[in-house]
């Protein structure tokens, strides 16, 4: 039986679609679902992770706000009307239905509405995603996968590969707080190989990118919700995929992910040194540039990272790896399918220098303290909703996770050397006027002592 | 008013004739309004605006001393992470597809057990939401059973998000659920405070009221928004009830009145000077202090010469407001105060009975477009490039659309507007809009409407109709 979720931070399935279809540009989200359920979608923006969409604010989802005679009759019919309408006033290159968890109990035909929509001649597709199946991130992962899946519907043309097209998956816009920072950072590094990316979402993005996805010659899976995706690609249109499993952040792993890219693309090839070195130089320049403050500020903590799988993972592996930095506790907060753990939990503690890790996944915000009291951070990477434990606790905030209340969100990425060196900053900055004075806590590493039981959920 | 002993309150349509989609001129609603109750419409277009859940959920997090579980998938508590941080500790049942087949009672009650454990509050409330409302899934019998174990008030408030096109009616639906469920059976003694009915006011405007009553030496409790538990047994001792906004206020004053025979004071939303008087002059006559309230009235007028004086630099200025009835229809008192001209109105909802503000305050203006319904961008995008308005004044959702349309916009969102300070307050934000104004010009010099261009040359009212029963 699912728990039930103190000040819950993952939202529903029907979240995750709505944040996924309102980031990409062009692309028009219709809700089929009582009032105000797309609204829970966006609240983010009300909690400084800035406007999804390009232009359109949060009350301006095409929505049918099934009434009472919907729930007793069916709500088709009004489905019917709000498309036709729809394509009228909002303008769009493709029109999405995302259904709730009233017409799905109701049981009204979805699929036959688009077809009607279709024969008409507009571009509409739907997909199922009642907020009951699972969370927000589940919801990206579903959402991603049935509009691929639906496309072809549209625009069926064969695929021709693009040898220099890559697609990125698993950075959930408005989930991910630095998803478009992200992107861009992403985007950019992998410019440097001579690599196009499909960053799918943002700025620039459109339902054009959207179709032409079968023609990338690879995908790059950046956490656990990229994989649905990936796997339905493989299947129908034999792209292969690069299971990196988080957004790398720092130099390192920035450079990891180009050399894991290099040789998937052309097995054997190897990611050239001078351009690792180069990462390496810019980001080693600034740190120095910040070793008299990081010496003088007593920079190294006690840390705890709280977030979802993929910058969790990240986050902890450039701490640990780069920054020097006393990471003893990972909290992964985006409830990830189980399958996907050991991998999680392999990728941080293979940079841990030595540190022993304990690695948990919860996403209810009381269990998420009782963590945090029983490892005594100094320092926690978490979201807004750990503010109120490391005030009273003395430990520093920064927030790097949804929800958040600190600092407005817009092009800064978390990922790459620029995400690394901001983190940086911003570490400082809490940490001020923080003196040292406790023991660091660390446990060692040794050789078959990490069990699984430190990776389990506290429950 | 529906006695309390009703399982919940009526919807707003029914309560009190609402509708929550018109469109047309102030003349032609007076003339529609004269013949009694409004039609009912709907949209055929719609977007997608917070229902019962999300404006019970508003007020229910304000209150001191409360828990929430909200009963529903996990998305369904979204609104608790509101612009401010909620003040209520809230767990959602996070119900599965599996749940909402085989039934949810032994989550509920689990998770009422829990956040009381955890947190120790004062009273629980569960909220509930369109999957438990279709299941029929059987909330009171929990909630009896569980205010006996722990002891503690355990409120349902059955909130289903379909059967009202009014959002407010969760208000009203909170409203009912506290006064049959939190407050005492019987009036045990009479103090001398006043109730403060609070639905939808903001926390500044409640603590510039408050600070006026204390002036007089009057003690306020506010309920139920930024209300506290603790002090739930005094709104059953109150003296007089008078609400901040008559509209949204009127379903508790009759309430308290009908369960404990407490007045309920009838006055007007303290919107401008005028209306501020007025509804200080309605508690002096309840409290015998009309001097005092006179002397009070007289200072803070002359207090706010200045700002009136400030106000002359603008004089003229033509203005678009989106705000709850009661504020949007009588704002021409503070527009007339102020020197605005008034050229568009909104309001989420709507009744005949509103039509009497509107015959005094828009008598030389009849032509001004009225628009009706809680959010609906599209259609105010639409008005709003007709009209050209100056300047946009709302307390609402943030209205995106008005700032990349390249208006001025005052948002009053965790503002007060209300009372002396509100004149105040709203003068000194008109100042700056108007002062500089390069952020909505320059997001307005790119084509970034979403909206199709044949929809702005539609008429407003395109996509509203007369509901076929």
């Amino acid at each position: 039986m699912s728990q039930s979720l103190h000040e819950d931070r993952n939202g529903c399935t029907l979240h995750g679609a709505i944040k996924t279809i309102s980031a990409i540009h062009g692309v028009v989200p219709v809700l089929h679902a009582s009032a105000g359920c797309s609204l829970g979608a966006r609240y983010g923006e009300n909690t400084l992770g800035g406007s999804l969409s390009g232009s359109a604010g949060w009350q301006e989802t095409s929505a049918t706000t099934l009434q009472e005679k919907h729930v007793v009759f069916g709500g088709t019919s009004r489905l019917r009307e709000q498309l036709k309408n729809t394509v009228k006033v909002i303008k769009g290159d493709l029109y999405v239905v995302a259904t709730g968890c009233v017409p799905e109990t109701v049981g009204d035909d979805v699929p036959a509405m688009v077809k009607e929509s279709r024969e008409q001649r507009y571009p509409v597709i739907g997909i199922i995603t009642p907020g009951f199946k699972s969370n927000a991130w589940a919801g990206y992962a579903t959402a991603v996968r049935q509009i691929l899946e639906q496309l072809p519907t549209l625009d069926d043309s064969p695929r021709v590969v693009e040898a220099d097209l890559v697609n990125l998956l698993g950075i959930a816009p408005g989930l991910d707080p630095y998803w478009e920072g992200d992107l861009e950072a992403l985007e950019e590094d992998l410019a440097l190989l001579g690599l196009r990316a499909h960053r799918l979402f943002g700025i620039g993005s459109g339902a054009a990118d959207w179709k032409n996805v079968r023609n990338a010659n690879l995908n790059i899976v950046l956490s656990p919700w990229g994989l649905e995706a990936a796997q339905f690609l493989l299947a129908r249109d034999g792209i292969p995929f690069l299971d990196f499993g988080f957004a790398p952040v720092g130099s390192r792993d920035a450079s990891l992910l180009l050399g894991q890219v290099v040789q998937a693309l052309r097995p054997g090839a190897e990611l050239p040194i001078e351009l690792a070195k180069q990462l390496d130089a810019r980001q080693r320049h600034f740190l120095r540039k910040a070793s008299p403050t990081l010496l003088s500020g007593h920079f190294q903590r006690r840390t705890a990272v709280v977030a979802g799988s993929s910058a969790a993972v990240g986050l902890a592996r450039f701490l640990s790896g780069t920054a020097g930095q006393i990471l003893t506790t990972l909290v992964v907060t985006d409830n990830p399918p189980d399958e996907t753990r050991p991998n999680l939990v392999q990728l941080v503690r293979e940079a841990s220098e030595g540190i022993e890790i304990d690695v948990f996944f919860a996403d209810s915000a009381d269990v998420v303290r009782r963590i945090l009291t029983e490892t005594k951070p100094e320092l926690v990477l978490g979201s807004s909703l750990e503010r109120d434990w490391s005030e009273a606790n003395d430990a520093a905030l920064v927030e790097v996770s949804t929800p958040l209340r600190e600092e407005l969100v817009l092009d800064l990425p978390l990922a790459g050397s620029r995400g690394a060196l901001s983190l940086v900053s911003r570490i400082v900055g809490a940490l001020s006027a923080r003196p040292l004075h406790e023991p660091s806590g660390v446990r060692s590493t040794v050789q078959g002592t990490s069990t699984a039981a430190q990776s389990a959920a506290i429950t | 008013m529906a006695s309390v002993r009703q399982k919940t309150a009526p919807v707003r349509e029914k309560r009190v004739g609402a509708v929550g989609a018109w469109s047309g001129s102030v003349d032609s609603f007076r003339k529609e309004a004269s013949l009694g109750d409004l039609e009912p419409r709907i949209r055929t277009f719609a977007q997608d605006l917070p229902s019962d859940v999300e404006h019970a959920l508003g007020i229910l997090r304000t209150i001191e001393g409360l828990a929430i579980v909200v009963h529903g998938p996990a998305g369904c508590a979204a609104a608790l992470h509101g612009s401010a941080k909620a003040k209520t500790p809230w767990v959602v049942t996070n119900l599965t597809e599996r749940d909402s087949i085989m039934g949810s009672d032994a989550k509920l009650r689990g998770a009422i057990q829990e956040i009381h454990r955890t947190y120790a509050p004062k009273a629980i409330a569960v909220v509930a939401t369109p999957v438990v409302a279709i299941n029929n899934d059987d909330i009171d019998s929990v909630t009896e059973e569980l205010k006996d174990e722990l002891s503690i008030p355990v409120i349902a408030v059955y909130t289903d998000g379909f059967r009202s096109r009014i959002g407010s009616t969760g208000e009203d639906v909170v409203v009912h659920s506290l006064v049959k469920h939190l407050l005492p059976l019987r009036r045990r003694s009479e103090g001398s405070h006043l109730n403060l009915l609070t639905v939808t006011e903001n926390r500044a405007d409640l603590d510039h009221i408050r600070s006026l009553l204390s002036e007089l030496e009057i003690e306020s409790n506010p309920f139920p928004r930024h209300g506290s538990i603790s002090s739930a047994h005094k709104v059953a001792e109150a003296r007089i009830s008078i609400a901040l906004d008559p509209d949204s206020g009127d379903y508790a004053g009759a309430a308290l009145e009908e369960q404990y025979a407490i007045p309920f004071v009838k006055a007007p939303s303290p919107l401008g000077i005028r209306r501020t008087s007025e509804w200080l002059d309605a508690v002096g006559a309840a409290y015998e202090r009309t001097a005092e309230v006179d002397a009070l009235i007289a200072r803070e007028t002359s207090r706010l010469e200045e700002v009136l004086h400030t106000a002359d630099a603008f004089r003229g200025t033509r203005v678009f407001v989106n705000l709850p009835p009661s504020q949007a229809l009588a704002f021409g008192f503070l527009a007339e105060e102020l020197g605005l001209v008034v050229v568009g109105l909104k309001a989420p909802w709507v009744s005949s009975a509103h039509a009497s503000l509107l015959d005094e305050l828009h008598a030389g203006a009849p032509e001004t477009p009225l628009l009706i319904g809680e959010g609906q961008p599209f259609e105010e995008a639409n008005l709003l490039a007709r009209i050209k308005p100056d300047l946009y004044i709302t307390t609402g959702a943030p209205p995106v659309h008005a700032l990349r349309a390249g208006l001025a916009v005052v948002d009053l969102e965790d503002a007060s507007l209300l009372g002396f300070a509100g004149v105040e307050r709203l003068v000194r934000s008109i100042e700056r809009v108007l002062a500089n104004r390069s952020l909505s010009r320059f997001l307005s010099e790119a084509d970034n409407e979403p909206y199709d261009p044949a929809w702005l040359k539609k008429s407003v009212h395109w996509y509203i109709k007369q509901e076929v029963k």
